[in-house]
């Protein structure tokens, strides 16, 4: 089982892109739990997860976030662009296992 | 010039947004977003446009219940604000956050006057009562009038509009004294064997004193030498000029271009620039609504006050005038791009994108759009990208003030409300016009540049197809 919380502006635009993962996970037959957040409450929503994703918009906070994903141990890194803007679900997903290393 | 702004301006420009205190404005200034809302809707139905529904809403008697709601909701919104800076403040700090909050709220009281209104007697021996904001001018009429007593009370003009940069001041230093305590461990420290949670009580007790006793002095000073509070010098020297700028045409413009050049580099543009022009919009929404007030107090019709507001000191510039004309489907008006895109374009990838930005775009969303066309760093697409907001921002204000558009009174609708629908509720079949022609302009704005990206990407497709 593979926990993957995603982070931008308000967690609105993202949730089409949980959608799209999830069905790119059902296809490949791996079990995911994936849930979109506003970047503000990231703190919250951090226990138990493998990886933090952040929406490129969100990219200038970085470096702030990553420190806030590192005290609990979770790798965090920004979603690739050209990723985010197709809504590619596949890619989306293989990047974040890369970085769960799962 | 363009990596010069990437690598030099821009960090900058995110490290100013990223400290401490705009931080904490930005992100403690949504907690009234709830209360925004919910008084809206409630002003909505005790102030309806249509004649038939607002009698219908009259003959029920319910008026007086929404009109409570309604002040109890959005017009308490600058001490909704100051708890949520200090809040906020302490909880990007580390630190346990909602006594922080706490003390804001009693620093923002300590500063507002604890009277609204006095008794003044003049040298005849008459009495009268005169309001908190005009005790100087009574006294003044009454030739030699003396304040005999103080009528006490909460002095509501001051919980929304007008307290804001107060609530804002005393939520920024409650917070960063209470951290800086925290940090230095300035606290009441219990012996060994009290219950953690019996200790934690105590914990806020040193920077609650310390903090709230300056406030008291600060407040005691001010009314000791120059007979005014606190709260009245913050609004005549900080917020009056502020909320001036942010009002003013070249104010919007500034806004207006920030938003899409900073989404051009990757920032989302309306979160960035937002903090410093929501605090403004609200303001100013808070001041609309509470002339609009006084003008239906004073008998006027619901028509007739809102005609009142903008030669009463009303402003154009609104959180409801941003959510009508800012952004409508999306950064950068985009649904002109959106529509060539699903329905004229050759390219696949256009094609695709314009697919995934037209269900998004009726809900102001774009984010596909603007990552996916790309739009943020593709040069080509920049100059639409900041002319389509301007022609409808400036549009809309120039009409806003020569009276064709109302100005808004107080309803404002969710960013996410789709345009025309937004424009509506929150002014009037104006509104909602001037974004029909804002989207249709868009097309327009969008054609050419998009015209030459889709065969740019159609020779690449074809090139890659023939290899």
């Amino acid at each position: 089982m593979l926990t993957i919380r995603l982070f931008c502006a308000a967690g609105m635009s993202t949730s089409l892109l949980v959608r799209k993962m999830e069905e790119a996970a059902a296809a490949e037959g791996t079990e995911v739990d994936i849930i979109a957040f506003p970047v503000g409450e990231m703190d919250q929503h951090l226990d138990g997860v493998d990886v933090a994703l952040l929406g490129p918009q969100v990219g200038y906070m970085k470096a702030q976030m990553q420190k806030t994903a590192a005290a609990k141990g979770v790798p965090c890194d920004v979603i690739p662009m050209a990723d985010y803007g197709m809504v590619n679900g596949k890619n989306v997903l293989a990047f974040a296992k890369k970085l769960a290393n799962k | 010039m363009g990596d010069f702004l990437q690598n030099t301006v821009l960090p900058a420009f995110m490290k100013f947004v990223n400290t401490r205190g705009v931080r904490a404005i930005k992100d403690g200034m949504m907690f009234t977003m709830p209360l925004i809302i919910v008084g809206a809707v409630y002003l909505l139905l005790f102030q309806l446009p249509i004649e038939a529904a607002a009698n219908f809403i009259t003959s029920l008697g319910i008026v007086p219940f929404l009109s409570h709601g309604y002040t109890s909701t959005f017009q308490i919104i600058a001490m909704v604000c100051a708890v949520g800076v200090g809040y906020t403040w302490a909880k990007n700090d580390g630190w346990e956050p909602l006594s922080a909050g706490v003390i804001s709220l009693a620093v923002f009281l300590i500063l507002i006057p604890d009277y609204v209104g006095a008794v003044i007697t003049t040298a005849e021996g008459e009495t009268s009562i005169a309001a908190a904001d005009s005790i100087t001018a009574a006294q003044e009429a009454a030739t030699g009038g003396a304040i005999a007593s103080q009528v006490s009370g909460l002095n509501k003009t001051w919980l929304a509009g007008q307290g804001m940069i107060g609530a804002i001041v005393a939520g920024l230093l409650s917070g960063w004294i209470y951290s800086v305590f925290m940090k230095k461990d300035i606290r009441i420290k219990m012996p060994e064997g009290v219950p953690d949670g019996v200790a934690a009580a105590f914990t806020g007790l040193i920077p609650a004193a310390t903090i709230c006793t300056g406030a008291v002095v600060i407040y005691g000073i001010c009314e000791a030498i120059a007979h005014v509070t606190p709260i009245e010098l913050i609004y005549r020297f900080i917020q009056t000029p502020l909320q001036g700028v942010g009002d003013s045409l070249p104010g919007v413009i500034l806004f207006e271009t920030l938003i899409p050049l900073l989404w051009f580099f990757g920032v989302h543009g309306a979160t960035v620039v937002g903090s410093v022009a929501q605090p403004i919009a609200l303001m100013n929404q808070a001041d609309n609504a509470a002339i609009f007030q006084r003008g239906i107090d004073a008998g006027l019709s619901r028509d007739a006050a809102i005609a009142a507001i903008g030669e009463n000191g009303g402003h154009i510039f609104t959180e409801a005038f941003q959510n009508c004309f800012q952004a409508i489907s999306g950064s950068g008006i985009t649904i002109g791009l959106v529509i060539y895109m699903a329905f004229m374009a050759q390219s696949a990838q256009m094609k695709q994108v314009g697919k995934l930005g037209l269900g998004c775009g009726i809900f102001n969303i774009n984010e596909p759009v603007l990552f996916g066309t790309p739009i943020v760093l593709n040069p080509k697409l920049l100059v639409p990208f900041v002319a389509a907001p301007l022609v409808c921002n400036i549009g809309a204000y120039v009409l806003t003030d020569i009276g064709f558009i109302p100005y808004t009174m107080g309803v404002t609708v969710p960013w996410t409300t789709p345009p025309i629908l937004s424009g509506l509720l929150a002014i009037g079949w104006q509104g909602a016009a001037w974004q029909a022609v804002a989207l249709v302009a868009s097309f327009f704005i969008y054609l050419p540049f998009a015209r030459s990206v889709d065969a740019d990407y159609l020779a690449l497709e074809q090139e890659s197809e023939a290899a």
